[in-house]
């Protein structure tokens, strides 16, 4: 919405004032000429005087009720002129004269606010050359006729403006007015069944009530001139031809604020903005709360310094939507603006906007989450791979070189002649072996070669095997899976067997794994005391964290004795 | 007495050659070394050895290579004895290595190398086509524990003669290390093969496999997959 039109500007009020003041004085002067003119019946001075005044009440309030719009102000334009032609019934010169340029004023008013209804302005280029033709035309008429036309034979009062009475141009003249306002007549009428057909729904809905009752007054004007004023019906299509003219403001008026959007919009837009929602879901919300499928609703895209929509096409900067720094969020852009008013649509605007920002800080949340999320798997697994050198390391360095040692302390005792130093040397290979021994389980509690290997199955079996406490494995024949899921798996069994050894007092443990779904499901039970927890610092913690590194889940509850469980997603 | 011909495979050379050493000074005559099982495989082939002593980690990933050619071997060459030195106690390969029929078969601890009475003494049992399989292992299967383990019921004596048997021991073998009449080993003997509902098997080399059979702590399929084909 641009500024011009948002705000009240400083010469508009003044300008309403002094309209409506205007149109009060000319219909008030209208009405007396016309009832002193004496040949218009009692009736047709009421119902004009009234329609003129509607014209002129309804435009002020659809003014004051949207200020940014000018179809208020048309209507009462259109009031006015209304009044002005009726100028002409004055007996007083001057009057008269001005009357006669105002003869047919009210034709371009309405044409042009029913051209401009409901935006209040003219979009198209065939709508604004329309309306100024229509202007042209019936001012250039009444100029021109003014110039030639002397009513005075007619017992009229003297026309200012005649420079020579010709009453042959004065016919040609009126013929060349038909013709042409004919041709206006059915442009517009095209131009409006036109309009009327695209229109979006909320342009629609203004419109109809308008062009039916134009329909009705002009269907009734027509048959009324077809037959004649002395028909039998024309004493009943005259007055629906008035009463459809009074009504005419008051469908203007209707079909104006019926495009307001309402505040239940807002309440709509509220619960919409509730649910985090994806940018095609904003558009379709405020497309329907708003009534303009045509609604276009872009997200600013700092790289390519654009607003693009939900499909990546650009959209153009229509209202531009700030978050609350002022930095650019997106664009609401509209084809057709119908008459809204400026709190409602600066509503609509902040609560779009606000609903963007949500979605780009839950967007931003998410990544960093996802960003955080795949760091830690990283770690994980960078530690896996870590633990694995480390492992093969023990076993293809250190252990390989003691062996070499043993097989020296060997070679030296089977010539050492002295026996105290062969013992000596005896002690020495079995220290020796003793070390290998050790550094093989200590190479296995770092990472055990046969998870590399062979994978889960097998080194689940073999920490069974190696339990003092029976072990009952059902172990689903599993593939291998990715190296950090398997030894994260293998260290919750192996840690949960000695948590059970270490407290739980039991006779038996329980394990089970198997694939659920996407994840590997790990269950380490006993029947044992139970009331185990996973405290801080404990290894089921740390093993908890590893787990959900995986974006996995671990948890100890009482069973028979404790359970055990681990999800770990496969990967 | 027969010189027995032996191929040793052990990428690390320091290993080998101290191995092959302490072969060639206990009256083994080491006809061929290899560092990788493509090596393994050409000496055998060209050398027809009585044993092989590979270890299980060998070139390029040491992770099974070592075991891998060790089935191999023992398919196409079944005279051949093999003697494999690994630096896990785990039983997992056991059952592939063994296969159908435990003879001329071992699996020891690479660290027994350096007791050279117990590794010489494998080395010629596996030759002769024995069955040895590391005392290490054996008792880790031993502990072992299942729920109503018949193990359980055995006494202390019986249990240390079941592991001499699962160690491929003879009942002679038994009888002089527990320094017991025959008659009384054979009385355990026959007495676990009851207890544990095992049939009484005369040859030594089954009577391995029936007890570590009997042993084995995981499910049949599982103990049936063997080795993994795949190089992970």
């Amino acid at each position: 919405m641009d500024e011009a039109r948002r705000g009240d500007g400083g010469w508009a009020p003044l300008l309403v004032v002094m309209m409506a003041a205007t149109g009060a004085v000319i219909g008030a002067v209208a009405v007396t000429l016309k009832v002193a003119d004496g040949s218009h019946p009692w009736s047709d001075t009421v119902l004009s005087g009234v329609s003129g005044s509607l014209f002129l009440l309804a435009g002020l309030v659809a003014h004051l009720r949207r200020p940014a719009n000018r179809t208020g102000l048309l209507m009462m334009v259109v009031g006015v002129a209304f009044f002005a032609e009726d100028l002409q019934l004055s007996t007083d010169p001057a009057v008269f004269t001005a009357g006669l340029l105002f003869a047919h004023a009210s034709t371009p008013a309405i044409t042009h606010l029913v051209l401009a209804f409901p935006d209040g302005g003219l979009r198209s280029r065939p709508a604004k050359i329309l309306a100024i033709s229509t202007y042209v035309v019936v001012y250039g008429y009444a100029l021109l006729n003014a110039l030639v036309h002397d009513w005075t034979v007619i017992g009229r009062p003297e026309n200012l403006l005649l420079v020579a009475d010709h009453p042959d141009i004065a016919r040609l003249l009126e013929d060349v007015l038909n013709v042409v306002g004919a041709l206006i007549a059915a442009a517009v009428v095209v131009m409006l069944a036109q309009r009327f057909r695209t229109a979006p729904p909320t342009i629609r809905a203004a419109l109809a009530p308008v062009l039916l009752i134009a329909l009705i007054g002009g269907i009734a004007s027509l048959a009324g001139n077809t037959v004649g004023s002395l028909h039998p019906l024309y004493p009943v299509l005259a007055p629906i031809y008035r009463i459809a003219f009074c009504a005419w403001p008051l469908a203007f008026l209707v079909g104006a604020l019926w495009t307001r959007p309402r505040r239940a919009v807002i309440a709509d837009l509220l619960i919409a903005a509730r649910r985090p929602d994806s940018l095609e879901g904003l558009r379709d919300t405020l497309a329907v709360a708003l009534r303009d499928p045509s609604l276009q609703l872009g997200r600013w895209q700092p790289d390519q310094q654009e607003f693009v929509d939900a499909d990546g096409r650009p959209v153009g900067a229509g209202t531009v939507l700030d978050d609350r720094d002022g930095r650019p969020l997106g664009a609401l852009s509209r084809r057709e603006v119908p008459w809204e008013d400026a709190r409602t649509a600066e509503a609509v605007a902040a609560l779009a906007a606000l609903v963007l920002d949500n979605q780009r800080l839950a967007a931003e949340a998410g990544a960093r989450l996802a960003e955080v999320r795949a760091s830690r798997a990283r770690l994980v697994t960078a530690a896996d791979d870590e633990r694995r050198r480390v492992e093969r390391d023990l076993h293809d360095g250190a252990q390989q070189r003691l062996v070499v040692v043993a097989l020296g302390i060997q070679l030296a005792r089977e010539r050492a002649d002295d026996p105290e130093l062969a013992a000596l040397l005896a002690d020495t290979a079995e220290g020796v072996t003793a070390a290998i021994t050790e550094l093989r389980e200590l190479a296995r509690g770092i990472h055990p070669a046969l998870l590399a290997e062979s994978g889960l199955g097998p080194a689940i079996a073999e920490l069974a095997t190696r339990s003092p406490l029976p072990v009952e494995l059902s172990v689903d024949d599993l593939p291998r899976l990715p190296a950090t899921v398997e030894a994260t798996a293998y260290f919750v069994v192996a840690e949960a067997l000695t948590n059970v050894l270490k407290h739980a007092r039991a006779t038996a443990a329980r394990v089970q794994l198997s694939l659920r779904g996407n994840a590997l499901s790990v269950e380490v039970t006993d029947d044992g005391v139970g009331g185990a927890q996973v405290r801080d610092g404990s290894g089921l913690a740390g093993l908890r964290d590893r787990v959900r590194a995986l974006d996995g889940e671990l948890t100890v509850r009482d069973a028979a004795g404790t359970a055990v469980v681990a999800e770990i997603p496969r990967g | 007495m027969v010189e027995l011909t032996v191929v040793l495979a052990d990428d690390a050379v320091l290993v080998r050659e101290a191995l092959a050493g302490l072969l060639a000074r206990n009256g083994f005559h080491v006809v061929g070394q290899a560092g990788d099982a493509d090596e393994l495989h050409a000496a055998v082939d060209e050398h027809k050895p009585d044993v092989v002593v590979v270890d299980v980690r060998m070139p390029p990933e040491h992770r099974l290579e070592g075991m891998r050619a060790a089935v191999e071997i023992r398919e196409r060459h079944p005279a051949t004895g093999v003697l494999v030195l690994s630096q896990h106690v785990e039983s997992h390969y056991l059952p592939a290595l063994l296969g159908g029929d435990p003879s001329g078969v071992g699996y020891l601890l690479k660290e027994r190398v350096a007791s050279a009475e117990a590794f010489i003494d494998a080395v010629r049992e596996v030759a002769q086509g024995g069955c040895v399989v590391d005392q290490q292992v054996v008792a880790q299967l031993m502990r072992t524990r299942r729920r109503d383990d018949p193990v359980d019921t055995l006494s202390d004596r019986e249990r240390e003669i079941l592991s001499l048997m699962a160690q491929g021991r003879s009942n002679q073998a038994i009888c002089t290390q527990l320094v017991l009449t025959k008659k009384t080993v054979e009385s355990h003997v026959r007495n676990i093969f009851t207890r544990l509902d095992l049939l009484p098997e005369p040859d030594d080399n089954r009577r391995v496999r029936a007890v570590l059979t009997y042993l084995r702590p995981w499910s049949e399929q599982a103990y049936r997959a063997g080795l993994p084909e795949e190089t992970p």
